[in-house]
């Protein structure tokens, strides 16, 4: 379920994945933000695979969605609650 | 002892309840295999032997009493990612290797009440987060194929069970093809049930919005009989509540005749993507599909991209929001891929998750219409058969291109929409690797899509086909 390999192979297309996050920012928001307890050299893969997910919403932004509400599970009970 | 390649779970029970067969021997034959080829195939992580063997003698002496039971001395194998009574439940990790819950699963315990012995919990992709059951606590699971492949994932040692003989029923997990993608590339039956049609209680989350649990089988009659035991509502998952009834049964017997229905044939991206074997496989499936009488229509279906980006979104806030205390914790046995993949989705937006969800109604609408000329989708399950373990990408129309897409881009919109969706054998590559036909239905409509893989089941034989070196009692 990972987005795309931020290290694609030699013969793949070229792939021009968009930083959402650069370096400092991102360290700044994962330690200072989310107080995220990982190693330096954990950050970069990290940030890596943040990056190549929030590339893969992008086509979410090229829809119209006024008017368009949720889809989530939300009911209230039809019986009413218990008294 | 009994070859379990060579039967089916509605035979084992039909010869138990007549006193034909003995359950300790269904379970001795089982667990014999899972002996003989375990070590080489890694389908599971617990064997639960003497627990297979206490079901089998509660089983025969029940059947001695004069009861009977739908799954009479089946065995079963469970996804470690669903809990069993008093037997750990690890969801593939080392961060839960300590878990023994208290209760089955639901989907576990219908099965068991219906006479399923449980003989093990199936190796799987940690955290069911990945498609390819490489698993670095546990090892990789094999395709029993061609062990040097995956057998795809998360539920692969679920597949790899059944295509080996060492269980006739399997529990699996289906969040964007875990089910599916598995049984297509071992050359078994999966089924991705209509999202709240089997209860959720007691599978460890994914994707609470997505998740849904299925059953894997060798033959799509036995999956309708394994649905037939696990569907149905269940208050400890109001998803399951507003739920129609199936149909009883399911799939009628001996029913190939699809005179009246629709296949719908996609052009685009399913097929553009498919290699070459797999996509003249599948269309020589519909073509068979045609010969049973039903009709065959052409729909331009959408890309992938908008159902994709909305499954990411959703998937990744709430894998994140489910497991954030896990992956928070240092050193607790989680492997750094998966907690990075949970760490990620505390970097989406609120906006973005809803976002998600919005699109996730747009998606439906579209795919509501486009069912309007159709009963049926026919598409290949997965557009590549099983890459060798350790790859990352594989050529596709002409590329390469990321496993993830082509493995989950065939299942991940059905998962976003809910709909129900089977995967059947339908053919192997020149290099003996199998082939997977899914086909996708409306809502709820699971019976239609289990009448129609049986149908084809029925007029091609190709669930009749034992792995290299795995026919035979005793082997």
């Amino acid at each position: 379920m990972r987005p795309p390999s931020p290290t694609p192979s030699p013969t793949a297309p070229p792939q021009e994945v968009p930083e959402t996050f650069g370096p400092d920012a991102f360290r700044v928001l994962a330690r200072e933000v989310l107080r995220l307890e990982i190693a330096d050299e954990r950050l970069e893969p990290l940030r890596s695979l943040v990056n190549g997910l929030n590339a893969e919403l992008a086509p979410m932004t090229l829809v119209d969605l006024d008017g368009v509400e949720p889809d989530v599970a939300f009911g209230l009970d039809p019986e009413g609650w218990p008294r | 002892m009994i070859d379990l390649t060579q039967t089916n779970a509605r035979e084992v029970a039909r010869r138990v309840n007549a006193g034909e067969w003995k359950a300790v021997e269904v379970a001795r034959s089982a667990l014999g295999r899972i002996e003989v080829h375990d070590d080489r195939l890694r389908a599971f992580i617990t064997v639960t032997a003497e627990q297979a063997l206490a079901d089998a003698e509660a089983v025969d002496r029940a059947v001695e009493a004069g009861r009977s039971f739908p799954m009479a001395g089946v065995p079963l194998a469970v996804k470690d990612g669903f809990w069993t009574e008093g037997v750990r439940t690890t969801n593939g990790s080392n961060a839960l290797l300590d878990f023994v819950p208290g209760a089955d699963a639901e989907a576990v315990a219908r099965l068991r009440k219906a006479g399923c012995l449980l003989v093990g919990k199936t190796l799987m992709h940690e955290y069911a987060y990945g498609f390819t059951s490489q698993n670095p606590h546990f090892g990789d699971a094999r395709n029993p194929w061609d062990p040097s492949r995956v057998p795809g994932g998360s539920t692969g040692g679920g597949a790899v069970a059944l295509a080996a003989g060492m269980a006739l029923a399997a529990v699996g997990g289906d969040t964007g093809g875990s089910v599916r993608q598995p049984s297509a590339l071992c050359g078994v039956v999966g089924l991705k049930v209509t999202y709240g049609r089997v209860s959720r209680h007691g599978g460890i989350p994914l994707s609470w919005s997505m998740d849904t649990v299925g059953p894997m089988a060798r033959t799509a009659e036995d999956a309708a009989l394994m649905l037939s035991v696990m569907a149905g509502a269940d208050p400890k998952d109001p998803a399951t509540l507003p739920a129609p009834a199936l149909p009883d049964p399911i799939a009628a017997d001996g029913s190939g005749d699809l005179r009246g229905l629709r296949i719908g044939v996609p052009t685009g991206f399913f097929f553009d993507l498919a290699g070459p074997e797999v996509a003249a496989s599948v269309r020589d499936a519909v073509e068979v599909v045609r010969g049973l009488g039903a009709t065959i229509v052409e729909v331009p279906f959408p890309g992938p991209e908008l159902a994709r980006a909305a499954h990411r979104a959703i998937i990744f806030a709430e894998a994140a929001a489910a497991h954030e205390s896990t992956a928070r914790t240092p050193a607790n046995g989680l492997s750094d891929e998966v907690r990075n993949l949970l760490l990620a989705g505390l970097f989406l937006t609120g906006k973005q998750y809803l976002d998600g969800q919005r699109v996730r109604r747009v998606v439906i609408d579209q795919y509501r219409e486009l069912w309007r000329s159709f009963d049926v989708l026919a598409t290949p399950t997965s557009p590549i058969v099983a890459t060798p373990i350790g790859e990352q990408e594989a050529e596709a129309a002409g590329q390469k291109r990321p496993l993830v897409q082509l493995y989950l881009d065939h299942t991940l919109p059905f998962n976003l929409t809910g709909q129900p969706a089977l995967s059947v054998p339908c053919g192997f590559s020149s290099s003996g690797l199998p082939i997977g036909l899914q086909l996708v239905g409306r809502p709820w409509d699971e019976a239609t899509l289990l009448r129609v893989g049986a149908a084809y089941q029925a007029a091609t034989h190709w669930t009749d086909r034992v792995p290299p070196g795995l026919d035979g009692a005793g082997s």
